[in-house]
């Protein structure tokens, strides 16, 4: 199945370069749906309202962890079938294996390049529907 | 200041006599409470002096002991250091890289420039039909020639102008690891805070002690939550396993049926 192009993606970074660098890869690869958020705070009513595809979080963050958001997604009903892919610096054994546990469906360690997001990103989406 | 009210009023008591001594003319009596007055007021500041001293002996007793103090000084601030160079590296390396490839983007752009410049003068001939055939014939093999190489270079400009994005996510690195340090002078401040306060509480000789000990802990309870936190930097020793990049994150995944 061709991956559909249009899926509206969130993008949470605490930190505006990381979103904005996301941003251009993700449309670099054919993806030009996207929202941001700062934080997993300011993400939560984004992800209520509705019409979101496909998530990808920072972890350390204020406010809101990435980790607690991807529990968050995970607890609600409506959002816990979403895709989410992490992107970030945190890469302790421990943390990876919480996040696994968690139900995260990717994860990347920062500093990445372009081939590792397509490649996760198509790697998700491969497993979902086959 | 218990003793000095004790002192002051056996003072007040003896003072009492030495009016009375002096009223009724007793001489011998008035020179024996005036020299037993003159005694009590020295002891009371030996005391006052003694106690002084005892006061600024415990509170640097109180300095040496607080292993926090010790701990940020040998680690804490090592590892802040250690920290900021790394900041220093990243930051050098991404500017260095920035540069590297505006440097070969340069060139990529003045070769498209110099050829449009070059086609623009041609066809402006052409379109005043001042061209001959043979000239055309050239014309044409040279337009072939821009555009194949136009095409080349200005998707090489995209790969350089993509290598100049990557190369900012120093940006939210190095701001992690900085928020860390600033959280750490954070961290000092309040413990210096929390010193000035226990050796103001050993002159004061108040009992506050406890809730000195407890802002320490507090202390000590935000940084074991936060260690975890943050980026990894190299050549700090950490607690906790780290994995040295993707390729390990990945294997340690798939080890976990992802």
């Amino acid at each position: 199945m061709e991956l559909n192009k249009d899926m509206k993606i969130l993008i949470v970074d605490d930190f505006s370069t990381m979103r904005r660098i996301i941003k251009n890869l993700l449309r670099d690869l054919g993806f030009t749906n996207t929202v941001e958020a700062d934080d997993g705070l300011t993400a939560v009513p984004i992800l209520a309202a509705g019409g979101i595809d496909f998530l990808v979080t920072d972890w350390n963050m204020p406010g809101m962890q990435g980790i607690d958001l991807l529990r968050h997604v995970r607890a609600d009903e409506k959002l816990a079938k979403m895709p989410v892919l992490m992107v970030t610096a945190e890469q302790k054994r421990e943390q990876i294996i919480e996040a696994a546990q968690a139900g995260v469906n990717g994860y990347i360690v920062k500093p990445f390049t372009a081939a590792t997001l397509k490649e996760k990103i198509d790697k998700i989406f491969e497993r979902i529907d086959a | 200041m218990v003793t000095d009210v004790v002192i002051d009023e056996a003072f007040i008591l003896r003072a009492k006599d030495l009016v009375a001594s002096a009223e009724s003319g007793n001489d011998e009596e008035v020179k024996i409470i005036l020299d037993e007055l003159a005694v009590m007021k020295e002891t009371s500041l030996f005391q006052e002096l003694g106690r002084l001293t005892r006061d600024v002996h415990e509170t640097f007793k109180a300095f040496r002991s607080d292993s926090r103090i010790t701990e940020l000084a040998d680690g804490d601030m090592a590892d802040a250091k250690e920290r900021l160079h790394y900041v220093i590296s990243m930051t050098q390396q991404a500017a260095d890289a920035t540069m590297t490839h505006i440097e070969a983007a340069i060139p990529l752009c003045e070769n498209i420039t110099e050829g449009t410049s070059e086609l623009l003068s041609s066809w402006e001939k052409f379109t005043q039909r001042q061209m001959d055939a043979n000239e055309f014939r050239q014309l044409s093999k040279t337009l072939k020639v821009f555009l194949e190489t136009a095409n080349n270079d200005s998707m090489a400009l995209m790969s350089k102008l993509n290598e100049i994005m990557m190369a900012q996510s120093y940006q939210d690195i190095t701001g992690q690891i900085i928020y860390k340090v600033i959280k750490l002078v954070e961290d000092v401040e309040k413990d210096l805070i929390n010193l000035i306060k226990l050796s103001s509480e050993h002159i004061g000789r108040d009992v506050l002690e406890p809730a000195a000990d407890k802002d320490l802990t507090e202390v000590e309870k935000n940084k074991a939550k936060h260690s975890l936190d943050g980026p990894v930097v190299p050549g700090l020793a950490d607690e906790v396993e780290t994995l040295s990049g993707q390729d390990e994150v990945d294997d340690l995944l798939s080890s976990l049926g992802f």
